[in-house]
């Protein structure tokens, strides 16, 4: 039996099924004139409940927290965008900021609830301490603030997040709990790849920065750009701004706020320490001494219907 | 890049590799093209590979596929995707193809012998379904099982589905499963040990 089980298996495995691109748009046809008829009717949803979609979605919390770091420290070098049709300063501001071996800042995201009582948010915003080294190494302190309960009291959590892009691997610490949550996940920094996904409406940002002038910024000289956020064709981070400002001489990151369109929520990127020597082992993926290794952790989201 | 871990957005008991799909589940609910795109790019393969073996036809396998893709979309907003994207699509696509197969006429179409696979290609490449050797074996060799066999030889092999869940989907026993997939197998050891002879 084994036999004929490995033949069969060895006959599926080789077994191999192309399409032309005529045959992937007939088949495709119908499911995406379905997808855009679903658009449409999206876009027509109340705003109180695209709110509440995105207060409760972490993906919008990555994307709108990413947008700077990712696009700036390392999206034009990491996804091959040009930055040949944009203006020579903010050029400048590219070519320096690829330059970069390491980095830490703060980030500092606020959240405003709005002013309507049938609409809960739980998400009071959060404080990371984070840090970047090539290639792709990223460490972030977090800690946020959320409502829970019945009584609706306010609770503090603490959470480190480790990343390693290039090896595809992510360590999530709980230092309260001294639980680690180690995750992998295919290579990620590839075409189409997840954090690709993730990141794709950002792509583009560089060519469309508008000059803001100059101003002072912790008694620094500042020249700021503006960017508007184009999102992915849908209204997922559509009209989101974001302002940058480097210093007028060494051109590298000071200050950089970004707001969602709605003005629910303010990113604000700040204390920004660049090519200081960062030990390897703030990056380690190791289980940490005292750590109990709990097994890996999934992101989850609420779906719409689910929002409350 | 800060992704809030809080009780409400992490969860344990699945993996992170999943990720990709459920983001493209999201991104689909609200609407995007280049998600549905991409799931697409990412199955279309295993899909059309199981329809094909299921129903011995590659324009019948485009068609299932289509359905396949149709339903998602048109379910979209009240799916929950709680296990693996492609272990979804596929049962999807092996109940497609049960239906099909349950259709007197595609019925008549499938059973074809085994000398005549009706695996075959147009003349324009980008209109073509194209299937290698092996396919073509594997299909012709599995026209000769009965239908319910077949189904659970491709689902425990290539979709590697376990048992239980061939057994849930199809709504039969687990023993009458693993009978399906024991007998299915003894027949295939035949045809292919006799193509072989040949």
């Amino acid at each position: 039996m084994k036999s004929a089980d490995d033949k069969v298996k060895v006959l599926i495995n080789e077994a191999k099924i192309e399409t032309g691109s005529g045959v992937d748009e007939r088949i495709l046809a119908d499911a995406l004139s379905k997808l855009e008829k679903l658009r449409q009717k999206r876009l027509t949803w109340s705003r109180q409940n695209i709110w509440r979609i995105t207060m409760k979605s972490p993906i919008v919390k990555l994307a709108a927290a990413a947008i700077i770091i990712v696009a700036v420290l390392i999206g034009i070098y990491l996804f091959g965008g040009s930055i040949g049709r944009t203006g020579v300063a903010w050029a400048d501001v590219i070519r320096q900021m690829q330059q970069i071996r390491t980095a830490t800042w703060t980030e500092v995201h606020e959240v405003f609830p709005p002013d309507d009582e049938n609409v809960f948010v739980d998400d009071l915003g959060h404080v990371a301490q984070c840090a970047y080294k090539t290639p792709g190494r990223w460490r972030l302190d977090v800690t946020s603030k959320h409502i829970r309960g019945e009584n609706k009291h306010i609770e503090e959590s603490k959470k480190i997040q480790i990343w390693d892009f290039n090896a595809g691997k992510g360590l999530l610490l709980d230092p309260e709990k001294m639980t680690a949550s180690p995750c992998s996940y295919e290579p990620e920094l590839g075409k189409d790849s997840l954090f690709r996904t993730f990141l794709s409406p950002k792509a583009d940002i560089p060519a469309d920065a508008e000059p803001l002038g100059t101003k002072q910024v912790g008694g620094r000289e500042t020249v700021g750009f503006r960017i508007r956020l184009k999102g992915d064709g849908t209204d997922f981070l559509m009209g989101d701004v974001s302002e940058i400002w480097v210093d007028a001489k060494t051109k590298r990151l000071v200050l950089a706020e970004t707001r969602d369109a709605e003005r629910r929520w303010v990113s604000t990127l700040k204390d920004f320490i660049f090519d200081q020597e960062l030990d390897d082992s703030l990056f380690s993926l190791e289980l940490p001494e005292g750590y109990k290794d709990i097994g890996p952790l999934q992101f989850m989201w609420v779906e719409p219907s689910e929002a409350k | 890049m800060i992704v809030i871990f809080t009780t409400e957005v992490c969860c344990r008991g699945f993996w992170l590799a999943n990720m990709e799909d459920k983001l493209l589940v999201f991104r689909c609910k609200r609407g995007s093209k280049e998600a549905l795109g991409r799931i697409y790019e990412k199955y279309k393969r295993d899909l059309l590979l199981l329809a094909a073996a299921l129903l011995n036809d590659t324009g019948s396998a485009e068609d299932v596929v289509h359905d396949v893709f149709v339903r998602f979309v048109e379910d979209v907003q009240n799916f929950r995707l709680t296990g693996s994207l492609k272990g979804y699509l596929l049962t999807c696509a092996a109940n497609c193809a049960r239906n099909r197969n349950r259709a007197a006429s595609v019925r008549a179409s499938i059973e074809v012998s085994p000398e005549e696979p009706a695996i075959a290609g147009s003349d324009e490449p980008a209109e073509m379904v194209v299937c290698n050797e092996q396919l073509r074996q594997l299909s012709a060799a599995m026209a000769q099982l009965p239908y319910e066999q077949r189904e659970v030889v491709m689902l425990h092999l290539h979709a590697a589905m376990t048992f239980d869940t061939i057994a849930e989907s199809q709504e039969i026993s687990v023993n009458t499963a693993k009978s399906r997939y024991r007998y299915g197998l003894d027949k295939l050891r035949l045809i292919l040990n006799h193509e072989a002879e040949k």
